[in-house]
Protein backbone atom coordinates (compact mmCIF):
# COMPACT_ATOMS: atom_id res chain seq x y z
CA UNK A 1 0.00 0.00 0.00
CA UNK A 2 0.78 3.38 -0.50
CA UNK A 3 1.52 6.03 1.43
CA UNK A 4 1.71 9.71 1.61
CA UNK A 5 2.17 12.28 4.12
CA UNK A 6 -0.32 14.80 4.66
CA UNK A 7 1.31 18.43 3.67
CA UNK A 8 2.06 20.19 6.85
CA UNK A 9 0.07 23.82 7.01
CA UNK A 10 3.01 26.21 6.92
CA UNK A 11 2.66 29.08 9.66
CA UNK A 12 2.22 31.59 7.61
CA UNK A 13 -1.01 30.40 7.81
CA UNK A 14 -1.11 30.95 11.72
CA UNK A 15 0.02 34.26 11.50
CA UNK A 16 -1.51 35.45 8.56
CA UNK A 17 -5.49 36.15 10.05
CA UNK A 18 -3.36 37.98 13.30
CA UNK A 19 -2.18 40.22 10.28
CA UNK A 20 -5.52 40.88 8.86
CA UNK A 21 -7.37 41.44 12.32
CA UNK A 22 -5.00 44.13 12.73
CA UNK A 23 -5.37 45.82 9.49
CA UNK A 24 -8.90 45.91 10.47
CA UNK A 25 -8.33 47.44 13.65
CA UNK A 26 -5.88 50.20 12.44
CA UNK A 27 -8.48 51.13 9.31
CA UNK A 28 -11.45 50.45 11.88
CA UNK A 29 -9.68 52.86 14.64
CA UNK A 30 -9.12 55.61 11.87
CA UNK A 31 -12.38 55.43 11.00
CA UNK A 32 -14.14 55.92 14.12
CA UNK A 33 -11.71 58.29 14.72
CA UNK A 34 -12.40 60.36 12.02
CA UNK A 35 -16.40 60.19 12.57
CA UNK A 36 -15.95 61.04 16.39
CA UNK A 37 -13.29 63.14 17.08
CA UNK A 38 -12.57 65.19 13.74
CA UNK A 39 -15.80 66.10 12.34
CA UNK A 40 -17.36 67.14 15.82
CA UNK A 41 -14.61 68.59 16.36
CA UNK A 42 -14.51 70.86 12.85
CA UNK A 43 -18.13 71.48 12.97
CA UNK A 44 -17.66 73.17 16.71
CA UNK A 45 -14.57 74.96 15.32
CA UNK A 46 -16.06 76.09 12.05
CA UNK A 47 -19.97 76.59 12.76
CA UNK A 48 -20.63 79.71 14.48
CA UNK A 49 -17.43 80.85 14.93
CA UNK A 50 -16.45 83.75 12.59
CA UNK A 51 -12.97 83.84 11.01
CA UNK A 52 -12.58 87.05 13.10
CA UNK A 53 -13.28 85.19 16.16
CA UNK A 54 -10.99 82.40 15.43
CA UNK A 55 -8.22 84.16 15.14
CA UNK A 56 -9.13 85.97 18.29
CA UNK A 57 -8.86 82.84 20.14
CA UNK A 58 -6.36 83.35 22.86
CA UNK A 59 -4.12 80.53 24.51
CA UNK A 60 -5.85 78.23 26.63
CA UNK A 61 -9.46 78.71 24.70
CA UNK A 62 -11.33 75.61 23.45
CA UNK A 63 -11.50 77.40 20.34
CA UNK A 64 -7.83 76.73 20.01
CA UNK A 65 -7.74 73.31 21.76
CA UNK A 66 -10.36 72.83 18.81
CA UNK A 67 -7.93 73.73 16.03
CA UNK A 68 -5.09 72.25 17.90
CA UNK A 69 -6.80 68.61 17.43
CA UNK A 70 -8.47 69.35 13.51
CA UNK A 71 -4.55 69.93 12.56
CA UNK A 72 -2.82 67.67 14.42
CA UNK A 73 -5.12 64.36 14.77
CA UNK A 74 -4.82 64.31 10.51
CA UNK A 75 -1.39 63.80 10.60
CA UNK A 76 -1.34 60.59 12.72
CA UNK A 77 -4.86 59.25 11.79
CA UNK A 78 -3.66 58.43 7.79
CA UNK A 79 -0.13 57.13 8.47
CA UNK A 80 -2.17 54.62 10.97
CA UNK A 81 -4.60 53.87 8.05
CA UNK A 82 -1.46 53.42 5.50
CA UNK A 83 -0.20 50.85 8.47
CA UNK A 84 -3.87 49.35 8.75
CA UNK A 85 -3.28 48.98 4.65
CA UNK A 86 0.19 47.27 5.30
CA UNK A 87 -0.97 44.72 7.88
CA UNK A 88 -3.23 43.96 5.53
CA UNK A 89 -0.85 43.31 2.95
CA UNK A 90 1.54 41.25 4.97
CA UNK A 91 -1.45 38.87 5.74
CA UNK A 92 -1.94 38.42 1.85
CA UNK A 93 2.01 37.69 1.67
CA UNK A 94 1.55 35.33 4.24
CA UNK A 95 -0.82 33.53 2.40
CA UNK A 96 0.59 33.53 -0.92
CA UNK A 97 3.87 32.32 1.03
CA UNK A 98 2.29 29.28 2.50
CA UNK A 99 0.76 28.19 -1.28
CA UNK A 100 4.30 26.56 -2.40
CA UNK A 101 4.48 24.93 1.07
CA UNK A 102 0.94 23.44 0.71
CA UNK A 103 1.90 22.15 -3.04
CA UNK A 104 5.33 20.66 -2.18
CA UNK A 105 4.19 17.14 -1.92
CA UNK A 106 1.42 17.58 -4.61
CA UNK A 107 4.01 16.31 -7.09
CA UNK A 108 4.78 12.93 -5.02
CA UNK A 109 0.68 12.52 -4.37
CA UNK A 110 -0.20 12.92 -7.83
CA UNK A 111 2.65 10.55 -9.19
CA UNK A 112 1.06 8.03 -6.37
CA UNK A 113 -2.58 8.63 -7.48
CA UNK A 114 -2.72 8.74 -11.60
CA UNK A 115 -1.98 4.59 -11.55
CA UNK A 116 -4.72 4.39 -9.24
CA UNK A 117 -7.12 6.58 -10.93
CA UNK A 118 -6.27 4.83 -13.90
CA UNK A 119 -6.98 1.78 -13.07
CA UNK A 120 -10.31 2.90 -11.83
CA UNK A 121 -11.00 4.72 -14.71
CA UNK A 122 -10.46 1.91 -16.69
CA UNK A 123 -12.44 -0.38 -14.37
CA UNK A 124 -15.56 1.88 -15.56
CA UNK A 125 -14.66 2.17 -19.08
CA UNK A 126 -15.25 -1.78 -19.36
CA UNK B 1 -26.27 32.77 -7.50
CA UNK B 2 -22.81 31.40 -7.26
CA UNK B 3 -22.57 29.96 -10.78
CA UNK B 4 -23.65 33.45 -12.03
CA UNK B 5 -20.76 35.36 -9.73
CA UNK B 6 -18.64 32.83 -11.42
CA UNK B 7 -20.15 33.99 -15.23
CA UNK B 8 -19.36 37.88 -14.20
CA UNK B 9 -15.91 36.76 -12.83
CA UNK B 10 -14.72 36.12 -16.09
CA UNK B 11 -15.12 39.88 -16.99
CA UNK B 12 -12.01 40.48 -14.28
CA UNK B 13 -9.49 41.97 -17.43
CA UNK B 14 -12.34 44.51 -18.04
CA UNK B 15 -12.32 45.43 -14.12
CA UNK B 16 -9.14 45.96 -13.57
CA UNK B 17 -8.52 48.05 -17.45
CA UNK B 18 -11.06 50.27 -16.27
CA UNK B 19 -9.57 50.98 -13.18
CA UNK B 20 -6.05 51.47 -14.89
CA UNK B 21 -7.91 53.79 -16.93
CA UNK B 22 -9.60 55.61 -14.46
CA UNK B 23 -6.24 56.10 -12.35
CA UNK B 24 -4.41 57.21 -15.67
CA UNK B 25 -7.64 59.87 -16.10
CA UNK B 26 -7.54 61.43 -12.42
CA UNK B 27 -3.52 61.51 -13.25
CA UNK B 28 -4.09 63.86 -16.20
CA UNK B 29 -6.79 66.37 -14.18
CA UNK B 30 -4.23 66.13 -11.19
CA UNK B 31 -1.96 67.59 -13.39
CA UNK B 32 -4.21 69.99 -15.21
CA UNK B 33 -5.45 71.29 -11.31
CA UNK B 34 -1.14 71.66 -10.49
CA UNK B 35 -1.10 74.05 -13.50
CA UNK B 36 -4.06 75.86 -12.35
CA UNK B 37 -2.73 76.17 -9.05
CA UNK B 38 0.68 77.48 -10.10
CA UNK B 39 -0.97 80.22 -12.08
CA UNK B 40 -3.01 80.75 -9.36
CA UNK B 41 0.07 81.22 -6.66
CA UNK B 42 2.06 82.92 -9.06
CA UNK B 43 -0.23 86.22 -8.87
CA UNK B 44 0.17 88.80 -6.12
CA UNK B 45 -2.17 87.78 -3.18
CA UNK B 46 -4.17 90.88 -3.31
CA UNK B 47 -5.33 89.89 -7.28
CA UNK B 48 -5.45 86.16 -7.06
CA UNK B 49 -7.92 86.50 -3.93
CA UNK B 50 -10.37 88.60 -5.64
CA UNK B 51 -10.03 88.66 -8.81
CA UNK B 52 -9.43 84.86 -9.59
CA UNK B 53 -12.12 82.97 -8.47
CA UNK B 54 -12.87 80.81 -11.24
CA UNK B 55 -9.32 79.29 -10.93
CA UNK B 56 -9.68 78.78 -6.89
CA UNK B 57 -13.52 77.33 -7.74
CA UNK B 58 -11.58 74.40 -10.28
CA UNK B 59 -8.43 73.91 -7.45
CA UNK B 60 -10.78 73.52 -4.58
CA UNK B 61 -13.65 71.28 -6.18
CA UNK B 62 -11.16 69.22 -7.98
CA UNK B 63 -9.33 69.09 -4.90
CA UNK B 64 -12.17 67.30 -2.98
CA UNK B 65 -13.72 65.05 -5.71
CA UNK B 66 -10.40 63.11 -7.58
CA UNK B 67 -8.74 61.59 -4.27
CA UNK B 68 -12.12 59.93 -4.59
CA UNK B 69 -12.11 58.73 -8.35
CA UNK B 70 -9.00 57.73 -7.68
CA UNK B 71 -10.04 55.44 -5.10
CA UNK B 72 -12.29 54.19 -7.41
CA UNK B 73 -10.00 53.16 -9.56
CA UNK B 74 -7.80 51.06 -6.93
CA UNK B 75 -10.84 49.68 -5.81
CA UNK B 76 -11.73 48.78 -9.19
CA UNK B 77 -8.41 47.35 -10.04
CA UNK B 78 -8.55 45.03 -6.49
CA UNK B 79 -11.96 44.11 -7.41
CA UNK B 80 -10.43 42.84 -10.70
CA UNK B 81 -8.06 41.11 -8.68
CA UNK B 82 -10.66 39.44 -6.26
CA UNK B 83 -12.52 38.12 -9.64
CA UNK B 84 -9.43 36.83 -10.77
CA UNK B 85 -8.95 34.76 -8.04
CA UNK B 86 -12.73 33.63 -8.10
CA UNK B 87 -11.94 32.11 -11.73
CA UNK B 88 -8.39 30.17 -10.09
CA UNK B 89 -10.88 28.76 -6.70
CA UNK B 90 -13.68 27.57 -9.97
CA UNK B 91 -10.97 25.79 -12.08
CA UNK B 92 -9.47 24.21 -9.26
CA UNK B 93 -12.72 22.55 -8.13
CA UNK B 94 -13.70 21.75 -11.26
CA UNK B 95 -10.34 20.01 -12.30
CA UNK B 96 -10.87 17.91 -8.44
CA UNK B 97 -14.15 16.71 -9.20
CA UNK B 98 -13.28 15.54 -12.86
CA UNK B 99 -9.81 14.12 -11.80
CA UNK B 100 -12.53 12.42 -9.10
CA UNK B 101 -15.65 11.16 -11.08
CA UNK B 102 -13.37 8.56 -12.48
CA UNK B 103 -13.77 6.44 -9.34
CA UNK B 104 -16.58 3.77 -8.91
CA UNK B 105 -19.54 4.64 -6.96
CA UNK B 106 -17.82 2.60 -4.38
CA UNK B 107 -15.18 4.75 -4.09
CA UNK B 108 -15.92 7.92 -4.75
CA UNK B 109 -15.26 10.37 -2.25
CA UNK B 110 -17.55 13.39 -0.52
CA UNK B 111 -16.67 16.88 -1.44
CA UNK B 112 -15.95 18.84 1.64
CA UNK B 113 -18.17 21.53 2.18
CA UNK B 114 -16.91 24.88 1.14
CA UNK B 115 -15.44 27.50 3.81
CA UNK B 116 -18.47 30.31 4.65
CA UNK B 117 -15.51 32.53 3.76
CA UNK B 118 -15.15 31.29 0.11
CA UNK B 119 -19.33 31.79 -0.65
CA UNK B 120 -19.07 35.42 1.24
CA UNK B 121 -15.68 36.35 -0.76
CA UNK B 122 -17.90 38.48 -4.00
CA UNK B 123 -20.05 40.20 -1.91
CA UNK B 124 -17.64 41.63 0.37
CA UNK B 125 -15.98 42.40 -3.20
CA UNK B 126 -18.97 44.42 -3.99
CA UNK B 127 -19.44 45.81 -0.28
CA UNK B 128 -16.03 47.38 -0.85
CA UNK B 129 -16.94 48.89 -4.21
CA UNK B 130 -20.12 50.05 -2.63
CA UNK B 131 -18.25 52.50 -0.17
CA UNK B 132 -15.84 53.38 -3.10
CA UNK B 133 -18.84 54.50 -4.99
CA UNK B 134 -20.52 56.29 -2.17
CA UNK B 135 -17.17 57.85 -1.28
CA UNK B 136 -16.60 59.49 -5.11
CA UNK B 137 -20.79 60.77 -4.40
CA UNK B 138 -20.06 62.63 -1.27
CA UNK B 139 -16.60 63.83 -3.02
CA UNK B 140 -18.73 64.96 -6.24
CA UNK B 141 -21.38 67.10 -3.33
CA UNK B 142 -18.79 68.54 -1.94
CA UNK B 143 -16.83 69.96 -4.69
CA UNK B 144 -20.53 71.32 -5.46
CA UNK B 145 -20.37 73.21 -1.85
CA UNK B 146 -17.09 74.26 -2.68
CA UNK B 147 -17.79 75.37 -6.04
CA UNK B 148 -20.50 77.99 -4.57
CA UNK B 149 -18.18 79.23 -1.78
CA UNK B 150 -15.25 79.67 -3.56
CA UNK B 151 -17.06 81.67 -6.20
CA UNK B 152 -16.78 84.88 -3.46
CA UNK B 153 -13.90 86.44 -2.96
CA UNK B 154 -11.50 84.93 -0.19
CA UNK B 155 -12.35 88.31 1.89
CA UNK B 156 -16.12 88.05 2.03
CA UNK B 157 -15.61 84.42 2.64
CA UNK B 158 -13.56 85.34 5.68
CA UNK B 159 -15.81 88.12 6.77
CA UNK B 160 -18.72 85.51 6.80
CA UNK B 161 -20.41 85.41 10.15
CA UNK B 162 -21.57 83.09 12.14
CA UNK B 163 -24.26 80.73 10.95
CA UNK B 164 -24.27 82.34 7.38
CA UNK B 165 -24.72 79.94 4.51
CA UNK B 166 -20.77 80.50 3.57
CA UNK B 167 -19.41 79.52 7.22
CA UNK B 168 -21.91 76.61 6.80
CA UNK B 169 -20.73 75.58 3.44
CA UNK B 170 -17.20 75.83 5.22
CA UNK B 171 -17.93 73.78 7.86
CA UNK B 172 -19.18 71.34 5.63
CA UNK B 173 -16.61 70.73 3.81
CA UNK B 174 -13.68 70.57 6.38
CA UNK B 175 -16.24 68.32 8.57
CA UNK B 176 -16.82 65.71 6.03
CA UNK B 177 -13.17 65.97 4.49
CA UNK B 178 -12.30 64.44 8.24
CA UNK B 179 -14.29 61.39 7.54
CA UNK B 180 -13.70 60.79 3.54
CA UNK B 181 -9.99 60.02 4.18
CA UNK B 182 -10.59 56.84 6.54
CA UNK B 183 -13.87 55.98 4.37
CA UNK B 184 -11.98 55.21 1.45
CA UNK B 185 -9.09 53.56 3.67
CA UNK B 186 -12.42 51.68 4.96
CA UNK B 187 -13.14 50.53 1.22
CA UNK B 188 -9.66 49.14 0.30
CA UNK B 189 -9.73 47.23 3.66
CA UNK B 190 -12.84 45.60 2.44
CA UNK B 191 -11.46 44.81 -0.83
CA UNK B 192 -8.31 43.49 0.79
CA UNK B 193 -10.50 41.03 3.39
CA UNK B 194 -12.23 39.71 -0.10
CA UNK B 195 -8.52 39.42 -1.84
CA UNK B 196 -7.59 37.42 1.63
CA UNK B 197 -10.94 35.22 1.75
CA UNK B 198 -9.79 34.19 -1.77
CA UNK B 199 -5.91 33.39 -1.02
CA UNK B 200 -7.66 31.20 2.08
CA UNK B 201 -10.25 29.52 -0.35
CA UNK B 202 -8.09 28.68 -2.75
CA UNK B 203 -5.44 27.11 -0.06
CA UNK B 204 -8.35 25.05 1.40
CA UNK B 205 -9.04 23.50 -1.76
CA UNK B 206 -5.35 22.54 -2.44
CA UNK B 207 -5.05 20.95 0.95
CA UNK B 208 -8.11 19.48 0.49
CA UNK B 209 -7.55 17.85 -2.35
CA UNK B 210 -4.40 16.91 -1.32
CA UNK B 211 -6.01 15.24 1.92
CA UNK B 212 -8.75 13.70 -0.13
CA UNK B 213 -6.25 11.83 -2.49
CA UNK B 214 -4.61 10.85 0.64
CA UNK B 215 -7.35 8.81 1.43
CA UNK B 216 -8.03 7.32 -1.74
CA UNK B 217 -4.49 5.74 -1.53
CA UNK B 218 -5.07 4.93 2.22
CA UNK B 219 -9.00 4.45 2.35
CA UNK B 220 -8.59 3.02 6.39
CA UNK B 221 -8.30 6.73 7.11
CA UNK B 222 -12.01 7.23 6.08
Amino acid sequence: MNTIKPPVSPWQMKVFPFFTILGWVFISAAFIVGLFVLTPNTISYLGGNAKAVRDAAEFGTPLLAQLKTITATPRWLEPLAFLGVASFMVGIALEFSSIPAILKNRGEVMKVCFPLLREHGGNNES
Amino acid sequence: MQKMIGKMAKMYPLMIAMGFMIVIIAFGIGYVNSQNAAAYFSTPKIERETTMMVQRVAIESVGLWMPTFKFLGIGLILGGIVMALRIIIDRLKSAGEEVLSNLPADKQLQMPVPPRYATMMPMVMIVGEMIFIAALGIGIWLSGIARTIFANPLPVIDAAGSSSALLNGVQTIHAVEGLLVPLKFFGIATEFLAITMGLATIIFILSSQTDMLGRLLNPAKN
